[in-house]
């Protein structure tokens, strides 16, 4: 049986503590962090407000005076800290996580991929040739945040990772879809930003009007597939017509 | 609804204690800016203490009372005036429909609550007093002494307190920061001596919190307040404690802020105090009120 990583537990101020692994974007590390977020999930705790997955490491809001009302002499941060290692010793890796796929159709034309071919002439690659390695391959969700429903995936073929641009934009679209170092990701909204931009997808992946607002969840895989502009337009109305 | 806005004032919304569970989403808990004026306000008009409740910059809103209310102002003073009478904050009011609330003045603080009896898709308050005002003040006020730390902003260590160069560590706990005009409910952008780190850090993002101090490429500080990011990659120097999110959240553009560091226990205890003296004040104005209407 697999054993957890080394980790470290230290509070982010005073009403979250934090399991870090350590610096890294390693799916085997993720795989971890999502156990443990799955075993929360099916062994609520009360008193915790969130479990925020990211890349490396999990984090666990709590109420502090709900909890500052049951510990007595000890701090929140000991007494909580000792429940969530213990807690821990309990996670396990499971084969059988139910891992949800999803397909995202993106248009890489340049009007709606402003960079594409910026980015491709930096690598001496033709636009067609980043399109190839954008969508061939899945992506892992390490975890969503900077917006709402906004995930950051990962790992793009360091063939095409490219830096953020050096002034980020004032705009950048909803449904953009940008590269930044070795991630990938989908704009949900408008919003100011400094990922090169390599297409568009005409999926709205955040609608604060449904009851799961958010298309992608922590640890889903995405795969990308390419889409014409015609094809674009088409789902777009498609999209807006049965909101 | 008894309230109309005839005219809007600045970035007026309507808030409560946010929405915790959808952080993972990237959904950040949102809500009140200044918890204890938004408990105050619905205490002092005897709401349960989640009620949402309008939160006010200033210049405020004009509210035109469409039913008798009762209603309370607490935080920021704005020099409230309901037609022509001038009202206090942190006192309950009844208010006849027909009225009309204005702000004058900032007198203090950054942001008002206002509660009305019952939330404000409130039923009809069953009072209605007769007079030459349209305005009738309730005999007690809450106080909110000892509530609001106004002298420095306490924060506990963050994982690269210890990481700042020396020098950079005795000017985040010495010198005065500013609050910039770059500063809104999602973090206050600080202007100060510019802070180093011993060694540049390349970091991958995770979880931060309502509070948290982060450093930036160019060594000015950002605290995150109520409609912060969930994740962030900057490294977080310190957290300010929960107990003084309030007094940071009526600090005002340009006002200078002094930071001292305190222990985690220390953090927990001064939170657990306030939320003691919240609660009492919950009590005694439900208690004052009973004994006031005979409920």
């Amino acid at each position: 049986m697999l054993s957890i990583p080394p980790y470290q537990l230290r509070s982010i101020g005073d009403h979250a503590l934090l399991i870090d692994f350590g610096q890294c974007i390693d799916e085997h590390i993720h795989q971890w962090v999502m156990a443990i977020y799955d075993y929360f999930q099916q062994e609520p705790l009360a008193g915790l407000l969130d479990c925020i997955p990211a890349y490396s490491s999990i984090a666990f809001v709590y109420d502090l005076v709900f909890w500052r009302n049951k510990t007595g002499n000890s701090t929140v941060v000991d007494y909580l800290g000792r429940i969530i290692l213990e807690r821990l010793s309990h996670v396990q890796l499971s084969a059988r996580r139910k891992i949800n796929r999803v397909d995202v159709p993106v248009c890489y034309d340049p009007a709606l991929g402003i960079d594409i071919i910026n980015l491709a002439a930096a690598h001496g690659l033709t636009v067609e040739q980043v399109i190839n390695m954008h969508a061939s391959k899945s992506y892992h969700v390490y975890m969503l945040g900077f917006l709402p429903g906004f995930a950051y995936m990962g790992k793009v073929d360091p063939r095409i990772a490219t830096e953020r641009l050096q002034q980020p934009r004032t705009l950048v679209k909803a449904g953009s879809v940008g590269i930044a170092g070795e991630q990938t990701g989908i704009y949900p909204v408008d919003s100011p930003g400094g990922w090169q931009l390599i297409g568009q997808t005409p999926l709205r992946v955040f609608d604060p009007r449904k009851k799961n607002p958010c298309f992608f969840a922590p640890g889903d895989e995405v795969l990308f597939y390419p889409i014409t502009l015609s094809e674009f337009q088409k789902i777009k109305e498609h999209e807006s017509a049965h909101r | 609804m008894s309230l109309h806005i005839v005219k809007k004032g600045i970035l007026d919304s309507i808030q409560d204690a946010g929405h915790y569970g959808r952080q993972h989403l990237g959904i950040g808990p949102g809500g009140v800016m200044d918890f204890i004026a938004f408990r105050t306000a619905n205490a002092l008009v005897g709401n349960s203490k989640g009620e949402a409740v309008l939160e006010m910059h200033f210049p405020g809103p004009v509210i035109h009372f469409t039913a008798d209310c009762l209603i309370a102002l607490s935080g920021a003073d704005f020099g409230a005036v309901i037609d022509g009478v001038d009202i206090n904050i942190n006192q309950p009011l009844v208010v006849n429909k027909g009225s009309i609330l204005r702000f004058q003045q900032k007198r203090n603080g950054a942001r008002c609550y206002l509660a009305v009896r019952g939330g404000l898709n409130n039923e009809l308050f069953p009072y209605h007093f007769s007079g030459e005002n349209e305005v009738v003040a309730l005999p007690w006020k809450a106080d909110l002494c000892g509530l609001y730390n106004n002298d420095r902003i306490r924060f506990v260590q963050g994982s690269f307190f210890c990481q700042l160069s020396e020098s950079s560590r005795q000017h985040f706990c010495n010198s005065p920061f500013s609050i910039t005009t770059q500063s809104n409910r999602m973090g206050y952008r600080l202007k100060g001596e510019a802070l180093q780190l011993t060694e540049k850090q390349e970091l991958v993002s995770a979880a931060v919190t309502k509070g948290t101090i982060q450093l930036l490429p160019n060594g000015q500080l950002i605290v995150l307040m109520a409609d912060h990011q969930t994740t962030g990659g900057y490294p977080c120097i310190g957290h300010v404690i929960s107990a003084d999110i309030p007094s940071l959240a009526q600090s005002d553009n340009g006002q200078a802020l002094a930071f001292e560091s305190v222990s985690i226990a220390e953090a927990e205890t001064l939170r657990l105090r306030q939320e003691q003296h919240l609660q009492q004040l919950q009590y005694s104005c439900t208690f004052r009120m009973q004994e006031y209407f005979s409920l």
